[in-house]
């Protein structure tokens, strides 16, 4: 996932991201990808929600994920390979906290399992030497096959079968706080038959302590004295079977985003829906075209054909949507940003090609249905949220606005929206606003047209958005009808 | 050698609070709270007594106010802070070490705690010197000090105490353990002892980076029969040194000077009341240190806040709103009325809290004041509700009233707060106005609460003070200043609140 270091799940989500989530349906798409399995849904969750913005990181992603596409069915089994080795440990029972012997027993039986999972990688990298192209995989490949060799795997196990202890434990130590012995450096295991010369000399010493009568609170002091000769040693088998473990959960969670690539990817040619690798240009570059551009989660919930969108918007600071109700603007808001998360989380996107500059961060801004806030009006809950997203903005952000600013007045909210849109188109925030504030559509319309697209949903052309001036009624009344029937 | 006292200055010896009754305004101004607050910021229930005593003396309040100057700079704020945390944590030891039975582990954690001590000690000697002081009783404190850790028998100490320890960090021993027994004799140097090393060394590819060893994990205190066991085996192996350590122990039970531990206790309360501050300065909060007079009835505040209140709101993030007082030449009586919840009582306090945090030396909450410095703080503050007849109300309000007339000198600091509440408007207003003229003769200090605007009418010594409550919609200010209205149009109002306008989400954006 990265060229240099580990995906990690627990980077936080982005502020806002429940707005996010909730506004653009990424739960669907999220689902497209991870066909039930919860890890995979997880995964998919946190690399969209977790942008990139640097073309490289990006390109290294969509390399790798090009590898995958090519190869999908060995994708998919070293992938259930390290899921397999890293829910095996999970059913390894681990003793009670603060026993090193029991660490140490446990973590002797983990390595004896992970030696069988180690040559399963191996065996099913083999026939595959010249599949891959992408540095991500290259890499994978060269390390098991080098690293994870035979030889290697018999000597563990030769290693595994001395931890036993069976002739005794012999340590050094020296005395610590209050004169507790500390620092007890293990011994290589004295072996059979006979003893070294230290052995004999231990045996020789005459000081020995014998645990008096069978007392159950002298066993348990025994016991721990026994755990904390053996402790550095049993935190280094630990510690080896941890980065093990490791190794394999970080291989499941980053093959795993790529399955659900490879999951989306199946459903979305079985369909017939055309996808791309993107070009993503750096932040701020203003470069936003894109053919057949549809929304992937509408797609997924659909049986019939989804409508895609041309745009080209390059150089474009502010797209300002209008027309008709349920004439494709919410769609094609939520086309907008998921294909931009998608993007630079190194995915294909739903489009025939789509190119666009790197976004600082998705923020939509939609509607909300009804008003949860008991004391202040929906105007002020609306500006919260706005001023919550305001934030967070930085120069090459980019804002899906539905709706916005509707909750009072149109003179009133055009003086708003204005306010607002222009500070934040000002300063290089894209802005995708969809509005029936025509008093506001006027006005910006009226301003010289540089930096300004205006789009509109017309009744005609099924969904499709075509360029074109705000038109004075946003046909509330005929869908009304439509819906209510004639109110004649 | 002494150690002269921080607190109380120079050439008197540590006064032991001992028990000090809590004084009677402390709840009705919070003051109690503040206490508490800056007893656990200064983790010492002990300096809650420090706190309730204020002093008239302008000598003693000044002398306390240049150590709090000190104190506020944060390089020697880190010195002391330093040392009273070493401090603390020796006394806890001490204890422990009380409790432990076996006298070879006792022995050893004394020996450390008495080296750890020493050193604490000296750094403190030695941090001293290092930093920029102006306060004389922090002057005197470093030449204390410095006089102490050079005292021969200090020094000794420490040397002995050093050399034992290097001892017993040389002994080094071998182990067997087998079944039920332990084996325990002289350690062999040409044996390899780093099965541990091999282990990670054959899963060294699977590190994700090479680093070192985990640390090791701290043994807790005790010692259980198995590790006292093996103690007794290793103490027959190296006999000497054992004797060596329980000679020492004996020879220094206690040794920790009385000086040293009253000295902590009074940079607790030194160090408690800023810690208290903290987080308010860090919220933007203003803190002055005032001037102060015993003779001088003249007040002036600009800024200043109730700072129990100001806790609590700063905890919460929530914005705690400064006011300025001032009573001028012969003005004597505040006479504050407005609306409910307009931050009347909030002043009341300020009030007084003002005049005892001066008498203790305190930094007090406000960018600048001068504060008399009064015999003694007298509060009237509401009780809660008795379900009593208004008669009887009314009743103990008058011998109160008395009471507190009757202690009150020239000198005093009255606050009363909502008096007369229960009685009729007209019989409020005569009662009130006999008793402001009885304040207005005894000419001392006063803040009155009252729903009576016009008493500050009544009499030339009395000023009005009106809190107004300017409700934005989503805060409350409490401001005795009127706001007027900017007429701006409703919904770009509403967006200025929420920083929406253009020039504030520029300025949002591009810092």
């Amino acid at each position: 996932m990265f060229a240099d270091g580990d995906f990690d799940l627990r980077t936080p989500e982005p502020a806002l991201a429940a707005d996010l989530v909730a506004d653009l349906h990424l739960e669907t798409l999220w689902a497209g990808m991870a066909r039930g399995d919860g890890r995979l849904f997880a995964l998919a969750r946190a690399a969209t929600l977790t942008p990139l913005r640097d073309p490289a990181a990006i390109a290294y992603r969509q390399e790798a994920l090009d590898d995958c596409l090519r190869n999908a069915a060995a994708v998919r089994a070293l992938h259930a390979v390290a899921d397999a080795a890293a829910t095996a440990e999970e059913k390894i029972i681990r003793g009670p906290a603060g026993s090193s012997e029991g660490l140490l027993n446990r973590s002797v039986r983990v390595l004896e399992l992970f030696c069988g999972h180690l040559r399963e990688l191996g065996r099913l990298v083999a026939p595959h030497t010249h599949g891959f192209r992408s540095a991500a995989f290259t890499r994978l490949l060269t390390v098991i096959r080098t690293e994870l060799d035979e030889e290697y795997l018999r000597s563990v196990e030769t290693f595994l079968r001395r931890f036993d202890f069976e002739h005794g434990i012999i340590a050094g130590a020296r005395l610590g706080e209050g004169n507790k012995g500390i620092v007890f450096r293990l011994h290589e295991p004295p072996g059979k038959g006979r003893p070294s010369a230290l052995h004999r000399r231990l045996k020789k010493s005459g000081l020995t302590y014998t645990l008096p009568g069978k007392y159950e609170e002298g066993w348990r002091a025994l016991n721990a004295f026994r755990s904390r000769l053996l402790g550095g040693v049993a935190g280094a088998v630990s510690e080896s079977a941890d980065h093990i473990r490791d190794f394999f959960r970080a291989l499941r969670t980053e093959l795993g985003f790529y399955v659900g690539c490879l999951n989306l990817a199946e459903t979305l040619s079985r369909r017939g829906l055309p996808f791309c690798l993107p070009e993503v240009r750096p932040p701020g570059t203003g470069v936003f075209t894109a053919h057949e551009l549809y929304d992937p989660c509408l797609a997924l919930r659909l049986d019939g054909p989804v409508t895609g969108n041309d745009v080209g918007a390059d150089g474009i600071g502010l797209i300002v949507v209008t027309g008709a109700n349920r004439g494709g603007k919410s769609t094609f808001l939520r086309s907008v940003g998921a294909a931009h998360l998608m993007a630079q989380c190194g995915m294909f996107v739903p489009a025939r090609s789509f190119s666009a500059a790197a976004a600082e961060g998705v923020f939509t801004h939609f509607k909300r249905e009804e008003d949860r806030s008991m004391t202040s009006g929906k105007l002020d809950e609306e500006l919260a949220r706005m001023s919550g997203i305001v934030d967070r903005l930085r120069p090459g952000s980019l804002v899906l606005c539905n709706e916005s600013f509707m909750s009072t007045n149109e003179r009133e909210g055009s003086d708003i929206a204005d306010e607002i849109v222009g500070a934040l188109t000002g300063l290089g925030v894209r802005v995708v606003l969809v509005t029936h504030l025509h008093e506001f559509a006027r006005r910006a319309r009226a301003e010289p047209p540089d930096g300004r697209l205006f789009l509109t949903a017309g009744r005609e052309g099924g969904f499709r958005l075509r360029p074109g001036v705000p038109s004075p009624t946003a046909h509330a009344s005929e869908l009304y009808a439509r819906v209510f029937g004639s109110r004649d | 050698m002494a150690i002269r006292s921080i607190l109380f200055g120079a050439g008197e010896s540590f006064p032991v609070p001992g028990e000090v009754a809590e004084p009677e305004y402390f709840r009705d101004l919070n003051l109690d709270r503040i206490a508490a607050g800056v007893a656990e910021a200064g983790k010492e229930p002990g300096v809650a007594a420090l706190f309730r005593l204020p002093t008239r003396d302008t000598r003693l309040v000044a002398f306390r106010q240049q150590v709090f100057r000190d104190l506020e700079e944060p390089g020697v704020r880190e010195v002391a802070e330093r040392f009273a945390a070493a401090m603390a944590r020796t006394r806890r030891r001490l204890e422990l070490i009380g409790r432990m039975k076996h006298p070879p582990q006792a022995h050893r954690w004394h020996l450390d705690l008495v080296l750890e001590h020493a050193d604490a000690v000296t750094a403190f000697a030695g941090a001293l010197e290092g930093i920029e002081l102006t306060a004389p009783g922090l002057r005197a404190l470093r030449d204390d000090m410095t006089e102490h850790v050079r005292e021969a028998s200090f020094l000794r100490l420490r040397e002995q105490a050093r050399a034992l320890h290097d001892r017993l960090g040389e002994v080094r021993y071998d182990i067997l353990l087998r079944g039920d027994r332990i084996t325990v004799a002289h350690h062999d140097p040409a044996e390899r002892f780093d099965y541990a090393e091999q282990v990670l060394a054959m899963f060294a590819r699977f590190r994700p980076d090479p680093g070192g060893r985990p640390p090791e994990r701290p043994g807790d205190m005790g010692l259980d029969q198995v590790e006292a066991g093996v103690l007794d085996l290793v103490v027959e192996l190296f006999p000497d040194v054992f004797r060596d350590l329980a000679a020492f122990s004996e020879a220094h039970r206690g040794f920790i000077p009385a000086g040293l531990i009253g000295l902590e206790r009074e940079l607790r309360f030194y160090l408690g009341y800023l810690a208290y501050l903290a987080p308010l300065r860090e919220a933007g909060l203003p803190f002055c240190h005032p001037a102060v007079s015993a003779t001088d009835k003249t007040l002036l505040a600009h800024d200043a806040f109730d700072l129990a209140l100001a806790a609590v709101l700063a905890e919460r993030g929530e914005r705690v709103v400064g006011n300025d007082l001032s009573l001028d030449g012969d003005e004597r009586v505040l006479v504050v009325s407005g609306p409910n919840q307009g931050g009347k009582t909030t002043l009341s306090r300020t009030f007084g809290q003002l005049h005892h945090l001066a008498a203790l030396g305190c930094p007090v909450p406000g960018s600048r004041a001068r504060v008399f410095l009064p015999d003694r703080i007298l509060t009237h503050y509401e009780r809660a509700e008795h379900p009593e007849a208004l008669a009887s109300k009314l009743e103990d309000e008058l011998l109160r009233m008395r009471d507190i007339l009757a202690l009150a000198t020239p000198d005093s600091v009255i606050i009363l707060n909502e008096i007369f509440t229960s009685t009729t408007w007209d019989d409020a207003r005569e009662l009130s106005a006999t008793v402001l003229a009885g304040l207005s003769r005894l000419d001392a200090p006063c803040l009155w609460v009252s729903f009576l605007d016009e008493l500050s009418g009544l009499d030339p010594k009395a000023v009005s003070m009106v809190g107004a409550v300017a409700e934005d919609g989503t805060t409350r200010t409490y401001k005795v200043v009127r706001r007027p209205p900017d007429g701006r149009a409703h919904a770009l109002a509403i967006a200025e609140r929420h920083g929406l306008t253009r020039a504030r989400i520029t300025e949002r954006i591009g810092r």
